[in-house]
């Protein structure tokens, strides 16, 4: 998926210098893209009508009376809560793993399918031995969502270590650096681009993980407002809660992806990667 | 390091793994009532596969499973190839296709329930739209990664724009395509067990959360072991699928 989005950066239609961004009808269409869904969504609300579809307006005003009425806020608090728990457990648990593994060539060639397969199962009917282990409430969710986002970081993490190129490595031990500027000027740098593309697509699980698991016997979270909102068949909210999840996944992956670009953009591109 | 000691290992710590299921319960190191060892879920998990009560769940999740799947490749496919064949189309949505997956799309799973209402059309709708992105995908490289060279074969043959089509840029076209069907099942059968668990009437997903929030745990954890054992088979035989056609591609 990140190979896709590198295409976009590396192959510019027509000619677009960098002055004539604006006038490439490739961005023109990309920024009117999410307008043209924002219109479909607003022609559905009027041709279904608002038992099925609440229209933009009405959805915007539900969130908006829900921060007025505080609920949205100490739901939307207690999700952030849980997101950042586990994602902090996911990336440690993740980094830490995923380096380990990454080191030796016989324990990445023994665990990596392993932890590839653990990633494809369906995980979410195992958050029942999770809500034994923590009980109700925030930690459940959160390492529940640890167990979702931890596994693209250690498969990121695991290939980017296992790919430090040897030859990097011999001309940092011929300039006799110590471990730690070994660690710091070449291992470091050189499995930033990896690890950083999985905090990305861990992030997005981990995310996931939290509102499956607040839609799951919770009293509180975005999730649970969500699960909610169907049995008062409130559609405004509804609509509103999807809305504002998809708008801040949106907002964070494409602040991970600036900072990926970032990164490689000096860097020749290395295909392989995921 | 060989093959053979990498795969022994391997297997090492996956035995390891299962037997620590058993051991831990068995040692005390859990509450007694939720942590149960695997010799008793096991013939648990017996009882419920010769139980007919297991019979309308396995077939809801399997119909919702393949619906979905099916409508992931019969939509997938050809937005693939069209995405592919209209270039500014490709580059246009790019940046949104990758981003899809960030999104946590069974936020949209309440939505569908309001308006579909409790039955099998959205479990089948969120686990298509969690598939078929990732068909769409696969297929726009696929045909992307046609060799230039088979292409160029082609085209000094003089074949007509079908036969390049049907001859060339299909058959290479096949490994990647089939890779995102692969993936495509995968996430169906996610999207299904999870849209079940979370919140429906019926199905495997459902049978878990029913048997939690009755306390049948012994019930519940052969439910799960059910769910495992379905989906290793599942991405078992597909992967060797997988493995067979790029050897020959």
């Amino acid at each position: 998926m990140a190979d896709a989005a590198e295409q976009t950066a590396r192959t510019p239609g027509g000619e677009p210098g960098k002055t004539s961004a604006w006038q490439d009808p490739v961005r023109i269409a990309q920024l009117l893209f999410p307008l043209a869904l924002l219109a479909l969504w607003q022609i559905l609300a009027v041709v279904l009508g608002d038992f099925f579809v609440a229209s933009p307006l009405a959805s915007l005003n539900a969130l908006l009376e829900g921060v007025g009425d505080g609920w949205l806020g100490a739901d939307a608090g207690v999700t952030l809560v849980a997101l950042v728990y586990g994602y902090l457990l996911a990336v440690v648990l993740g980094v830490v793993i995923g380096f380990l593994l990454g080191l030796s060539r016989f324990a990445y060639a023994v665990f990596e399918p392993i932890v590839v397969a653990l990633y494809a199962l369906p995980k979410v009917a195992l958050y029942p031995i999770f809500l034994f282990a923590f009980g109700l409430g925030i930690a459940s969710q959160a390492w529940f969502a640890m167990f979702f986002g931890v596994f693209p970081i250690i498969i990121f993490t695991m290939s980017g270590t296992r790919n430090v190129s040897e030859v990097l490595l011999k001309v940092g031990r011929s300039l006799r650096l110590s471990r730690l500027q070994l660690f710091r000027t070449i291992v470091f740098p050189a499995i930033l681009p990896s690890l950083v593309a999985g905090l990305r697509i861990g992030f997005g699980v981990t995310f996931l993980g939290v509102v499956l698991s607040q839609m799951f016997a919770a009293r509180s979270g975005l999730g649970y407002v969500l699960v909610q909102s169907v049995s008062l068949h409130d559609m405004p909210r509804l609509y509103g809660l999807v809305l504002l999840l998809t708008l801040f996944a949106f907002a964070v992956n494409g602040a991970f992806l600036l900072w990926e670009r970032r990164l490689t953009r000096n860097r020749p591109s290395e295909k392989g990667a995921f | 390091m060989n093959a053979a000691s990498v795969r022994l290992t391997r297997w090492a710590v996956i035995i390891a793994a299962i037997a620590a299921l058993e051991i831990v319960p068995r040692a005390g190191l859990g509450d007694a009532i939720t942590l149960i060892p695997l010799s008793r879920i096991v013939p648990e998990f017996f009882e419920l596969l010769s139980d007919g009560e297991l019979i309308p769940h396995l077939l809801s999740t399997g119909g919702a499973f393949v619906l979905s799947f099916l409508l992931a490749g019969v939509t997938g496919v050809p937005l693939g190839y069209l995405l592919w064949r209209y270039e500014p189309l490709k580059r246009t949505l790019d940046p949104y296709l990758t981003t899809y997956y960030a999104i946590p799309i069974f936020a949209f799973y309440p939505l569908l329930l309001a308006i579909f209402g409790f039955n099998i059309l959205p479990v089948v709708v969120i686990s298509w739209a969690w598939a078929v992105v990732a068909v769409v995908l696969n297929t726009a490289i696929g045909f992307g990664e046609v060799p230039r060279v088979l292409i160029k074969v082609g085209q000094s043959m003089n074949l007509s724009r079908w036969q390049l089509l049907s001859r060339i840029f299909f058959p290479a076209a096949v490994p990647y395509v089939f890779t995102g069907l692969k993936l495509g099942m995968v996430y169906s059968l996610i999207g299904v067990i999870a849209s079940e668990f979370v919140l429906s009437t019926q199905g495997l997903g459902y049978l878990v959360s029913y048997n939690y929030t009755n306390f049948r745990t012994a019930a519940m954890y052969s439910a799960m072991f059910l769910i495992l054992f379905l989906a290793i088979l599942l991405n078992w035989a597909l992967n060797s699928i997988e493995r067979r056609l790029y050897e020959h591609g």
